[in-house]
């Protein structure tokens, strides 16, 4: 998993876009030898909100404004492996007994702390700052950690999109679809870079802007620990394994932070060359390197315990009429840079 | 550098003509399934007897199987890489580069395509996937090699399917085989020895009556053969009770008695639903 | 995507009976299925209905909001979340009688095992130490199930309702599933038999229960227990078969027509061992109120 930056330069909905004077700098600022054209790329993002929350705050006027819930569905041709699914941490942990099930409405032991005659949302005391805005803080760590990343297998990303539009109604709302059918993938030196215009396709067509995603292929640690443990769960030889242990056990998740840290300073210096204003900037977003320190975890405190475990079979549930499980081998492929994507395109409607 | 001769060109054109042969086939695959209602058959139908004219239905042209269809692919597969392999010196050679008048500006997405030195990362995972599933041996393939040790067929291991020769080996050697292992063993009796020992209560029999297990001169701990050595018990039938001639028999004689479920359908059916106890 | 189905109900002993005949029919040998089938249930955040239905009544001009109110009022449901897990993984198989162990045996009827069962062990106690096929929760794949109620048609004689069907990560999927909105509810196990035949998966099966413990867990079991000690649903170990057809376009009327002549095919020829028949709608109602 390569360390990114997205940058997003919105447009105004009849404009042009910032696509050909990025593509001119791009090719100004960087020797021929440099820079090749590799290809095509192409996003889509779906941005659902809590229904509850769009309820104007007049209409329930003793109620506090909620706090926005968020589930964002993301695809990336470049991880074709998997589609993300990033959604706000519930305020409150629910659960329905079996006996409840039956008669009581949906109010449970779980969440019955909240007052019923304020009834609003809960208050929830762990929730921190909002993760709605664009700056991006250094704040890497997994505690601060508000919207949780799902990774669902290609097949299902399409179909869990449309559960949750057709049986979750009263809860989730769908706000926007936004692709990039286009996109060019260039690799510029130590650089990848994808750029392509943002179009919105629901509810209305229209332009938003142009997104570019900065990523850094030169020599770096998160990269070759993504890949060793990646290596590990598709259950290489042991040696590996073994050797793998000791060049990262040594690490600490604050190297893990420099080095994110570092590239992003490189990252940052790659994208001033552009000389390009106006531009969101998603780098150090919260929750980025969530995985990769889970990663480390895991190399660090499994010892032998981990090596080589091998996936369970793969199985087919006919009882349900379903269809055959999919293996993803590397699970947490890509959940930095789509966490970035999503930073920037957590547009307000 | 020197310009192409005319031999070359054909090359070329041989390349490009296969080609497009591959992806038509591929796509009318992929459009016979995608559209197709029902599904394109398995295999082609046997040849009717009498091609009846009245009945409008049956077109076998326009709906070829997918085996046929899969033959086609394999076939321009092979054709592709037969010609691509001939002519590798050839084609390893060549240089493409957009001449003067191409047009540049508003061809640029073909160009770009053109002059690409890489694959698509795309195409590069299908390289990939392909190259691993060409290398690796197969779980199966090894399993059944384990399995079936036997010299004159020897399943190699970096296979994953035997070859026609090594299919015909395996043909004439499991006969003789089969024949062999039934010579060593010692017939006669309702249960083989490792049925016994696994308990024969175990054995599916597919049949209503209870097969005895007669060999009770080494099933001690059976506990069976005292009535089984000298008086044949027949299971499932008995005289008729009251004392008149002839027999009875059980309709189902596994089952002392019948345990009608207690709990109706519905109730289960709304436990899996909901989780709602009965 | 459309699910046609027909059930019936089958007594533990005609399982064994039946399983041949289907087995005759279908040309094929039953394949052992065990899944975890989890259940959960959608939430609502408490007095979001009361404390919207005073204040929106005059701000129903606005159509967006109307729609909000439209959506805040739709159903919520119940939806499954489904793993399967092997024999091997559930615990030790008895050695000494069959392999095996809930299968009827009908010389000694569930009923009477259960009630002179010794209190249940502690399912951690069934884990065997070292055991190479020990149960990974971390590594349990899972899908999500979604069934609507079955749709309200009077002439058709089948259960017809909407699914879906998605593969989930592996491992822990409680934190995703609170995340997406929904509440674990409880979970069983499903064990059964599959045939398939053409396009009808035949599914005979009955559902077990972990044995019954103080303290009803809040998230699913971490470990497995025996198949041995799982108890059955239905006490007398009775079976449901479930013969169902997937229709991909279940607005193809030609395509649920030949579906359910299918079914219906397969009903005449079960006729002599079992009644399969439309299953009541309101069992099968994953509406969650």
């Amino acid at each position: 998993m390569p360390v990114t930056g997205v940058y997003f330069i919105p447009s105004h909905p009849n404009a042009s876009t910032a696509l050909s004077t990025l593509t001119e700098r791009l090719r100004s600022s960087f020797t021929d030898e440099d820079f090749i054209p590799l290809g095509r790329w192409a996003l889509d993002h779906k941005l659902m909100r809590d229904t509850p929350g769009l309820l104007p705050a007049s209409a329930n006027p003793g109620q506090r404004p909620s706090k926005p819930r968020y589930m964002q569905l993301l695809s990336l041709t470049h991880y074709p492996s998997h589609g993300f699914i990033y959604t706000s941490e519930p305020t409150e942990k629910p659960f329905h007994p079996p006996s409840a099930a039956s008669s009581a409405p949906s109010a449970t032991p779980a969440n019955g702390a909240v007052s019923p005659g304020q009834g609003g949302p809960a208050p929830a005391p762990t929730a921190a700052a909002s993760h709605t805005s664009a700056t991006s803080q250094g704040g890497a760590s997994a505690a601060e950690t508000q919207m949780l990343m799902t990774t669902v297998p290609p097949s299902s990303y399409k179909t869990l999109f449309q559960h949750f539009t057709y049986a979750c109604q009263p809860f989730w709302c769908h706000r926007l679809t936004v692709t990039v059918p286009n996109g060019v993938v260039y690799d510029i030196g130590d650089f990848r870079v994808r750029l392509g215009d943002v179009r919105q396709t629901w509810p209305t067509a229209r332009v938003r802007g142009t997104i570019v995603e900065i990523e850094w292929r030169g020599p770096s640690v998160v990269d070759s620990l993504a890949a060793a443990s990646q290596a590990r769960r598709s259950g290489s030889a042991d040696d590996v394994d073994s050797g793998v242990d000791l060049s990262f056990s040594v690490l600490e998740e604050a190297d893990i932070d420099a080095e994110y840290e570092a590239t992003a300073s490189l990252i940052r210096e790659f994208w001033a060359r552009l000389g390009v204003q106006g531009a969101r900037e998603a780098i150090l977003v919260p929750g980025i390197g969530k995985e990769i320190k889970e990663k480390l975890g895991r190399v660090r405190g499994a010892g032998r315990d981990v090596g080589g475990r091998s996936l369970k079979d793969e199985a087919t549930l006919a009882g349900l009429g379903g269809v055959p499980f999919e293996d993803d081998i590397d699970p947490a492929a890509g959940t930095d840079v789509a966490r970035q994507y999503m930073e920037v395109l957590r547009f307000n409607r | 550098m020197a310009a192409l001769t005319s031999e070359e060109y054909k090359v070329l054109e041989q390349s490009r003509q296969r080609l497009v042969q591959l992806t038509r086939s591929l796509g009318s695959l992929i459009a016979s399934l995608e559209q197709g209602d029902p599904l394109p058959p398995w295999c082609a139908a046997p040849p009717e007897p009498q091609p009846s004219a009245k009945d409008p239905q049956i077109t076998p042209q326009s709906r070829s199987s997918l085996q046929s269809q899969a033959n086609i692919i394999s076939n321009n597969l092979v054709s592709v890489s037969e010609h691509l392999s001939d002519h590798r010196d050839l084609l390893s050679s060549l240089v493409a580069y957009p001449g003067p008048e191409y047009p540049g500006r508003t061809q640029g997405n073909i160009l770009e395509q053109l002059l690409r030195t890489k694959l698509d990362p795309r195409v590069e995972d299908w390289v990939a996937r392909g190259r691993e599933a060409g290398t690796e041996p197969s779980p199966s393939a090894l399993d059944l090699s384990n399995a079936t040790s036997n010299p004159t067929a020897p399943a190699t291991p970096a296979q994953n399917l035997l070859s026609e020769s090594e299919l015909a080996d395996l043909w004439e050697w499991a006969p003789l085989e089969a024949n062999e292992e039934a010579r060593r063993r010692n017939w006669g009796g309702n249960f083989t020895l490792e049925e016994r020992e696994a308990g024969i209560q175990n054995v599916v029999t597919g049949l209503r009556r209870q097969l005895e297990d007669d060999d009770g001169s080494e099933e001690e701990e059976e506990g069976e053969e005292d009535e089984g050595e000298d008086e044949m018990e027949i299971v499932g039938v008995h005289r008729k009770s009251g004392g008149g001639s002839g027999l009875e028999f059980d309709i189902a004689p596994h089952h002392a008695h019948i345990a009608e479920p207690v709990v109706p359908l519905d109730e289960i059916l709304r436990y899996m639903t909901t989780g709602r106890m009965p | 995507m459309h699910e046609l189905l027909l059930f019936a109900s089958v007594p533990v002993h005609q399982h064994h009976e039946l399983l041949q005949q289907l087995a005759g029919l279908t040309a094929m040998q039953p394949r052992h299925a065990i899944e975890r089938r989890l259940i959960f249930k959608a939430y609502r955040k408490p007095g979001l209905i009361t404390g919207r239905v005073g204040g929106s009544q005059d701000l129903q001009q606005s159509g967006d909001l109307q729609r909000v109110n439209k959506m805040l009022n739709g159903s919520m449901f119940y939806t499954q979340v489904v793993g399967p897990v092997s024999e091997k993984e559930l615990g030790p198989a008895s050695t000494s009688m069959s392999t095996s162990v809930p299968a009827p045996d009908p010389d000694t009827p569930m009923a009477g095992t259960d009630e002179s069962k010794p209190p249940a062990p502690v399912p951690n106690a069934a884990v065997p130490d070292g055991e190479a096929s020990a149960y990974d929760y971390e590594q349990q794949p899972w899908r999500l199930e979604f069934r609507d109620i079955p749709e309200a048609a009077t002439r058709s004689a089948i259960t017809t309702r909407v699914m879906a069907s998605a593969a989930l990560p592996r491992g822990d999927i409680v934190p995703s599933m609170n995340a997406w909105g929904y509440g674990f509810v409880t979970e069983y196990l499903v064990e059964g038999d599959i045939f398939i035949h053409n396009d009808i998966v035949i599914f005979l099966h009955r559902v077990l229960h972990y044995p019954s413990s103080d303290n009803e867990p809040r998230e699913p079991r971490r470990n497995l227990t025996a198949l041995k000690d799982m108890e059955p649903l239905e006490k007398t170990g009775s079976y449901v078969l479930q013969a169902s057809i997937t229709v991909q376009d279940g607005t193809n009327q030609e395509t649920m027509k030949t579906a359910s002549q299918h079914l219906f095919g397969l009903r005449e020829q079960l006729k002599s061992a079992v009644r399969l028949e439309q299953a009541d709608r309101l069992s099968l109602d994953t509406r969650a109120k």
